[in-house]
């Protein structure tokens, strides 16, 4: 089923989440929103982390590549990198067409939910998209 | 930003490729850690040059294969992206600024701002130089190896030929943008024709970067003053010199 971007978190650097529970533990699905890929505009490299590497909240996670500015991509979630798509930085025309399906980035097993508290709700992402112009 | 706005200017000098490409890293980390802790932070612009005849890659730049003619000069890879750079005979420049941590992607109007600056001093020389983007059909090779011979918007065009090029590595809360003015054709990338060669004239690097800091702080609404790195500043370089820009890790990453 397609993820409704009305329902997911937002971090102010624009990562968006996505909090499943599977097998009992908490999952955060990530990605770029839309709004940063129409910023980020001709993305044209991107790295992902190795499956089993921990983040703290706020960390880095990933760099990507658009006219010729490297930028890193935060983890919004403390906790342990479980599933990274390894296909997506072949394919990053696909992360323009659909950035909530296709485009997720990682997945984190949550160990430290306090990053959650400090992310918008849609409504509130909107209103910063639309002050950052 | 007010009229009042104060930055700092570290003015030309030569290093070599690690230390070069360290000293930007540090400042960066340095505008970066302020942002946070104070909210604001100065303006950081530094001139330098290149000890000896350099290649950098681009961040994401594959070391390998690596074309034969520049297997014998120093080497280096970037913390920014965009593709290789002889550096040699030109005048290289880094501004370190800080951002909001909600501004996403490249910095385009800081792009737009130094390669204007630049212009207008080249201007002042007799140099047109106009942005790739008005004259965007005399196309370049996205793919080529050597970044002046790829053509992005804000690039610098003189005669057909691109003179000056920059590039940037954001971090939270600060952004570096460096570049390159060719000056001169470097022996190492003979298809690559400098200022000189495209007029004639012959720039003083070090009158160049100071008409260069005066021009900036005008189109930027700073006062650029004159200053060193810090100590701290200088100890972070050295540090990175040895866990980054010298080791062959680093070198190797892509």
């Amino acid at each position: 089923m397609a993820r409704d971007k009305s329902k997911l978190l937002y971090a102010e650097t624009h990562e968006w989440v996505d909090v499943s529970e599977e097998g009992g533990q908490k999952i955060a699905t990530i990605g770029i929103s839309d709004f940063a890929i129409e910023q980020l505009n001709d993305l044209v490299y991107m790295d992902l982390p190795e499956v089993g590497k921990t983040v703290d909240a706020g960390d880095e996670f990933g760099e990507v590549e658009s006219v010729k500015a490297v930028s890193p991509l935060y983890s919004p979630v403390g906790g342990e990198v479980v599933e990274v798509h390894s296909d997506l930085p072949d394919n990053l025309e696909g992360l323009n067409d659909d950035p909530y399906d296709f485009g997720w980035i990682v997945k984190i097993k949550i160990e430290d939910e306090s990053g959650l508290e400090s992310l918008m709700d849609f409504a509130a992402y909107q209103k910063q998209c639309a002050e950052s112009g | 930003m007010t009229a009042e706005s104060v930055g700092r200017l570290l003015p030309f000098r030569r290093g070599d490729a690690a230390w070069n490409m360290a000293l930007d890293q540090a400042l960066l980390e340095s505008v970066d850690r302020t942002a946070r802790q104070d909210g604001r932070a100065a303006a950081t612009l530094r001139f330098y040059g290149w000890k000896t005849a350099t290649l950098s890659l681009g961040y994401f730049q594959s070391s390998e294969p690596l074309p034969p003619t520049f297997r014998n000069v120093a080497q280096v890879r970037r913390s920014t992206g965009g593709g290789a750079i002889l550096h040699h005979h030109e005048l290289t420049y880094s501004l370190t600024y800080p951002i909001q941590a909600r501004d996403s992607g490249a910095r385009m109007e800081l792009y737009r701002g130094v390669h204007a600056a630049i212009a207008q001093v080249l201007a002042e020389r007799s140099i047109s130089a106009r942005p790739h983007r008005l004259d965007s059909r005399l196309g370049g090779d996205a793919d080529a190896f050597l970044c002046f011979q790829r053509r992005t918007d804000e690039d610098l065009i003189v005669s057909g030929y691109k003179v000056l090029g920059s590039a940037q590595r954001r971090m939270r809360q600060a952004v570096l943008q460096h570049g390159s003015l060719l000056l001169r054709v470097s022996r190492h990338a003979p298809e690559l024709p400098g200022l000189f060669e495209l007029t004639s004239i012959d720039l003083d690097v070090e009158k160049l970067s100071e008409q260069i800091a005066r021009q900036l702080g005008q189109t930027l609404g700073i006062r650029f003053a004159a200053d060193g790195e810090t100590e701290q500043e200088r100890t972070s370089a050295l540090q990175i010199v040895a866990d980054r820009f010298a080791s062959d890790r680093w070198w190797n990453r892509h």
